[in-house]
């Protein structure tokens, strides 16, 4: 029988990071029942799917250069199936899929999808955007993704790694269709683990080895935190602030240390009038994933959008209270100031100089 | 030639910090036509001041033992005349102003000493105080602020604070009592609208120079907008036990407020409510009369202190909370962007700290040195050996008594 | 020659009379208007002519002799309020009140604060001239091996109280292998007396500042964090560890000399806060007018001359916590109860122990009381040959 690799490649906030965590935390229980998560220079296969995909990704595509070869060499010199995975593989075109497919060509290759219903989906991306200096209000955001839907060649980065019957059937091309799996995520409310088994299921793994758990969440904010955090992205960019310099005080520091903590955040959904074109969208999917006759892990009626309650009163996220948005404000300039002024600057370089000099 | 000392005694928000920064950028030039501005750093006469009054400052106090003396001292060496200025001397008590006044005599007593006083309308300063005290990590609302001052009792701090450096005719009853009324000189700050140059000029005459001569390098502190300030309030109350005096001065007062929300454009002022303007009204009025029949150097127009028309009233508690959030944004993107920039400096000041260690490694690499150091370390947990060490320090210290 | 008696000319009388020990308020004083008194310049205000009447009263009580209380009183005069608040104030006068300057102020009626600003500002220039007082001389011993080594942590004052009996009868406190013992009492009275060791060192916060601060850090100040303190020394070079927590001093001393087979330490009331809120005033202004080094010097010379006085007596209430930090309070003290039970170290007492007292009284320190002390540091100072 030859080797396998199964090549992991999305959906984005499917519950991709937590995976891989775990993945990663267990490498060696993985090794013992025969599969490599390959190791890479940097950690995570982010590197290598970013060469592959060829897109530009804020300059950091050309220290990737070179990297999807790097780990193709590693998993032909590994002895056991291997997984690569990283959800922007999603957004692969057919020719780097091709590309893709060359790399392996002694290799059973299996495609893996992860996916999560449309409606938790479309506020979460809109967040991860706001976390990377987007400015899109939710509004403006649903208008262009309702304006660049449907399409064949979608425009959009949204629909080229949320479309799932596009990226099943661009990855899916060539493949016999029991070698592609789609891993649908439970609806909210189901057992923390049930994603782990469904996905661990496809790579073969025993449910009844002890796997050490990720400690990593990526909380999701509420209006008003995501609208602090998109009028601070407009501030900057005004200011002409480096990435650097964004990346380790606000998504670092602000967001994590501050927003991310905040109790009872209400949850951002798509507002009622959006809400039928959504589930249309849904169903014609759901309609072309059965007829492709893929491996379908968990069930395709997890893919259905569940909205709240009719009397349940949308909250617009464009809306927020501005004096709570300037309460926030006002709490992550105290703990900025704090970090500035911390005992942890105490342990820095000058502070061991002081302390030397003084005996 | 006369001795001459012209004491510049307040008020605050008067243009005091503009008229010392004159003085202190042009000291040399000054000292060159006789006149002394006796400073080497910019807030000399501030801790001048916290000396005479012994004033308690957030930790400043600390440098400032001595202060006047030393500034007294090198007032009586001059033998020209001399300039004296910061706006809180105002508030001292008669028992500090007579020290003052007789520390600042020459031997032969042929000083002649001069008060300054410069003054602006009550209405005015009323909300320049509490901004003022909001710089100073206050929290008070100002509704109760504005009742504070209202209390013929002064029972609250900020009303003995706010009379004691602003009402012109007790200071002047305090600090002039002795003086004759001609050396007396009331500086009256323009009405809004004027020649940005005039108040300079005014003061200026006083000092005997030429305005023209002497130009400010920086511009005065513009005065916060309503949610600037309310925003700055509301953050002291999350600061204060938390941040430390010195990153306050440094950050919030610096940074954010003179550099950063005093000039955002388009902020409604703070200004008085109804019924107070009419109280602070009438009462400017009143001093207005009283000073009148002083006989004061008025250098100006006595007209200048009577308030001009009532404006629109924001009222700070009710301000519109998005004007907040956006002065809280705009904040929050300048401290993250300091901070970064810190974190830039620590990392390049990493390098030379290397470099330092590697000297100190090599300057205590002698093996005398280590061996004491290993002894002394050790010592620490041993006490026999430290009983050790000590008899061999006092061995040692009659030896070289002996020798 | 008679006439009508000026503002100045009475003020100046009932100054005269001050001066020489009366203590007639000035509401009953009547000046005698038939003679042709001088003024006296500059005319002293009301706070400083009500702390000398304070003053005489207090000595009164005291010696008797008033002859040698005319210097303090002219001290009194000569001493400019250090510090914000009433400026000049001046003494109510029949006809109509000045429309300009501090309002007119029964001297009686003035608030206690602005006295012990005052009496504060006069200890200033007096303390200096008192004598150092010699430093406590406690026995020290070499940790022989037959000795019984101790070393004692947790709640400054009472710690030292048992730390002096301790040495006393031949106990050694050494870091070589000592028996460890974590003085834990209510988070109230460790507080007090952390902050007493505070401000005996130059610390100038209030006390609820004092509890703002901590409350902000989210943790007691380091010498009390008793459970810190445990945890930290657990497992150190395998020194025994114990925790004595008692709700009384007698019996924290009783259980601590369980532990080291001691006779328990006497000990006397805990403390008084006024003297803890007079040293923080002080330690404010002496930063300035004598430089941040000689602060220590002077807050000692000052407890030394009230520890002479036995002002520190038992009969005062012990301070309690400000009513805004006394939730905070009663979770510290229920988080360290838990941790104690729950620790690996012997515990002795009741860990409940630690809760603080909860109360409806201001939580603050009785200026009144602080006045007082003030009052009787001045007159004790300046019979101590202050006035340098």
């Amino acid at each position: 029988m030859s080797r396998r690799v199964y090549l992991h490649v999305g959906t984005p906030k499917s519950g991709t990071s937590f995976l891989q965590d775990k993945l990663a935390l267990n490498r060696a229980v993985l090794e013992q029942q025969g599969l490599d998560y390959l190791q890479t220079r940097r950690g995570t296969h982010f590197e290598p799917a970013l060469d592959l995909i060829g897109v530009r990704w804020a300059g950091e595509e050309k220290a990737a250069r070179g990297q999807w070869d790097a780990l193709v060499l590693e998993a032909r010199k590994a002895r056991r199936d291997v997984l690569v995975s990283h959800e922007i593989l999603a957004a692969a075109t057919p020719a780097s899929v091709a590309r893709a497919m060359a790399s392996f060509p002694d290799h059973e290759v299996h495609v893996v999808v992860t996916a999560r219903d449309l409606g938790r989906q479309i506020p979460a991306e809109w967040q991860e955007k706001v976390k990377h200096r987007g400015r899109r209000t939710f509004a403006e955001f649903l208008k262009a993704l309702h304006r660049s839907y449907p399409g064949d060649e979608p425009k959009m980065w949204f629909w080229k790694v949320q479309h799932l019957p596009r990226i099943l059937a661009t990855w899916g091309a060539g493949l016999p269709p029991e070698q592609v799996h789609l891993v649908t995520v439970p609806p909210s409310g189901a057992p923390g683990d049930l994603l782990w088994e469904r996905f661990s299921g496809v790579l073969g793994l025993d449910p009844s080895v002890a796997y050490a758990e990720s400690e990593t969440t990526n909380a999701s904010l509420g209006g008003p935190e995501v609208t602090l955090l998109r009028r601070l992205n407009t501030d900057l960019a005004e200011r002409g602030v480096p990435r650097e310099t964004y990346v380790e005080w606000v998504r670092e520091t602000i967001v994590k240390d501050v927003l991310a903590q905040r109790p009872e955040m209400v949850p951002t959904t798509v507002p009622p009038r959006r809400r039928p074109s959504v589930d249309a969208i849904v169903a014609g999917w759901i309609e072309e994933i059965r007829a492709s006759g893929i491996d379908v892990v968990g069930d395709l009626d997890d893919l259905l959008p569940v909205w709240p309650a009719k009397d349940v009163r949308w909250t617009n996220p464009d809306n927020a209270d501005p004096a709570v948005v300037a309460d926030l404000a006002i709490e992550s300039l105290v703990h900025v100031l704090g970090e500035i002024g911390s005992p942890a600057h105490a342990t820095g370089p000058v502070a061991r100089l002081a302390r030397r000099l003084r005996g | 030639m006369t001795r001459r000392v012209l004491l510049h005694v307040g008020a605050p928000k008067t243009g005091t910090s503009f008229v010392q920064d004159i003085l202190f950028t042009h000291r040399a030039e000054l000292r060159e036509r006789g006149i002394l501005y006796a400073a080497e750093r910019h807030d000399s006469h501030f801790l001048a001041a916290l000396d005479l009054m012994e004033l308690p400052w957030g930790g400043l106090e600390r440098e400032a033992g001595g202060a006047w003396d030393r500034l007294a001292s090198q007032v009586r060496e001059w033998p020209g005349t001399v300039i004296i200025s910061h706006e809180i001397l105002g508030t001292a008590s008669r028992l500090q102003v007579a020290r003052a006044l007789d520390s600042l005599r020459g031997p032969d007593d042929d000083t002649e000493i001069h008060i300054v006083f410069s003054a602006r309308d009550l209405v005015r300063q009323i909300p320049a105080e509490w901004q003022e005290n909001l710089k100073h990590r206050r929290t008070k609302e100002y509704a109760a602020f504005l009742d504070n001052l209202r209390d013929e009792q002064r029972s609250a701090q900020v009303a003995q604070w706010f009379w004691g450096v602003q009402e012109v005719p007790d200071v002047l009853d305090r600090w002039a009592g002795s003086i004759p009324r001609d050396r007396v000189h009331l500086v009256t700050v323009p009405p809004p609208g004027s020649s940005p140059t005039l108040l300079w000029e005014r003061f200026a005459g006083i000092f005997g120079i030429d305005p023209t001569e002497f130009t400010p390098t920086s511009r005065a502190n513009a005065s916060l907008g309503v949610p600037e300030s309310v925003l700055v309030r509301r953050l002291n109350e999350r600061l204060n036990d938390v941040l430390p005096n010195h990153h306050y001065r440094r950050f919030v007062r610096e940074l954010l407020v003179h550099q950063n929300l005093s000039s955002r454009p388009g902020s409604p002022r703070l200004s008085l409510p109804e019924d107070a303007y009419r109280w602070a009204s009438d009462l400017g009025r009143s001093w207005v009369s009283e000073l009148a029949l002083r006989g004061y150097d008025v250098v100006g127009d006595l007209d200048d202190l009577v308030p001009g028309q009532p404006v629109p009233y924001t009222d700070p508690h009710s301000v519109e909370e998005r004007l907040v959030c956006d002065a809280a944004i705009d904040a929050l993107a300048i401290m993250t962007i300091e901070a970064s920039r810190l974190r830039d400096v620590e990392i390049e000041l990493h390098g030379v700290i290397v470099d330092l260690m590697g000297q100190l490694d090599r300057f205590h690499g002698t093996r005398s040195y280590r061996a004491r150091e290993r002894l002394v370390a050790m010592s620490r947990t041993n006490p026999l050996l430290r009983g050790g060490l000590s008899a061999y320090r006092r061995l040692r210290g009659r030896n070289s008594r002996s020798t | 020659m008679t006439g009508v008696l000026t503002y100045e000319q009475a003020v100046s009388a009932w100054a005269t009379h001050l001066r020489t020990g009366g203590t007639t308020p000035w509401r009953v004083w009547q000046a005698d208007a038939s003679a042709d008194l001088p003024v006296t310049r500059p005319l002293p205000d009301a706070l400083h002519l009500e702390l000398v009447r304070r003053i005489n009263l207090a000595a009164r009580g005291d010696t008797g002799a008033h002859g040698d209380l005319r210097g303090l009183a002219d001290r009194v005069f000569a001493t400019a309020a250090p510090g914000r608040g009433l400026l000049d104030v001046p003494l109510p006068w029949p006809p109509a009140p000045r429309p300009f300057g501090t309002p007119a102020i029964d001297p009686e009626q003035l608030p206690a604060e602005e006295l012990v600003r005052l009496a504060v500002g006069v200890l200033g220039h007096l303390l200096p001239g008192v004598p150092r007082p010699a430093p406590e001389q406690l026995p020290s011993r070499w940790p022989l091996p037959w000795r019984r080594r101790f070393r004692l942590h947790g709640a400054p004052a009472t710690a030292a109280a048992i730390r002096r009996s301790l040495l006393a009868q031949g106990y050694v406190e050494s870091d070589w292998r000592p028996t460890h013992v974590v003085i834990a009492r209510p988070v109230e009275v460790m507080m007090a007396e952390h902050w007493s060791a505070v401000v005996r060192r130059g610390g100038i916060l209030k006390w609820n500042t004092t509890w703002r601060r901590a409350e902000a850090a989210g943790r007691l100040p380091s010498s009390i964090d008793v459970t810190a303190i445990a945890n930290s020394l657990q497992g150190r070079r395998r020194e025994p560890v114990h925790v004595v927590v008692a709700r009384e001093a007698e019996h924290a001393a009783e259980l601590a000399a369980g532990v080291l087979l001691a006779r328990p330490a006497e000990i006397r009331g805990s403390g008084d806060a006024a003297v803890s809120d007079l040293l923080r005033r002080l330690n404010r202004f002496s930063a300035l007018t004598h430089g941040p080094v000689r602060v220590r010097d002077l807050a000692r010379t000052l407890v030394s001359v009230l520890d002479e006085e036995e002002v520190a007596s038992a009969d005062v209430e012990a301070t309690v916590t400000p009513p805004a930090s006394l939730p905070w309070a009663l979770a510290v003290a229920a988080t360290s109860a838990g941790q104690l039970r729950s620790a690996g170290y012997a515990v002795h007492g009741d860990p409940d122990a630690l809760s603080p007292t909860e109360h409806q009284l201001p939580g603050t320190v009785d200026r009144e009381r602080t006045l007082e002390l003030a009052v009787t540091a001045c007159v004790r100072t300046w019979h101590l040959g202050g006035d340098p």
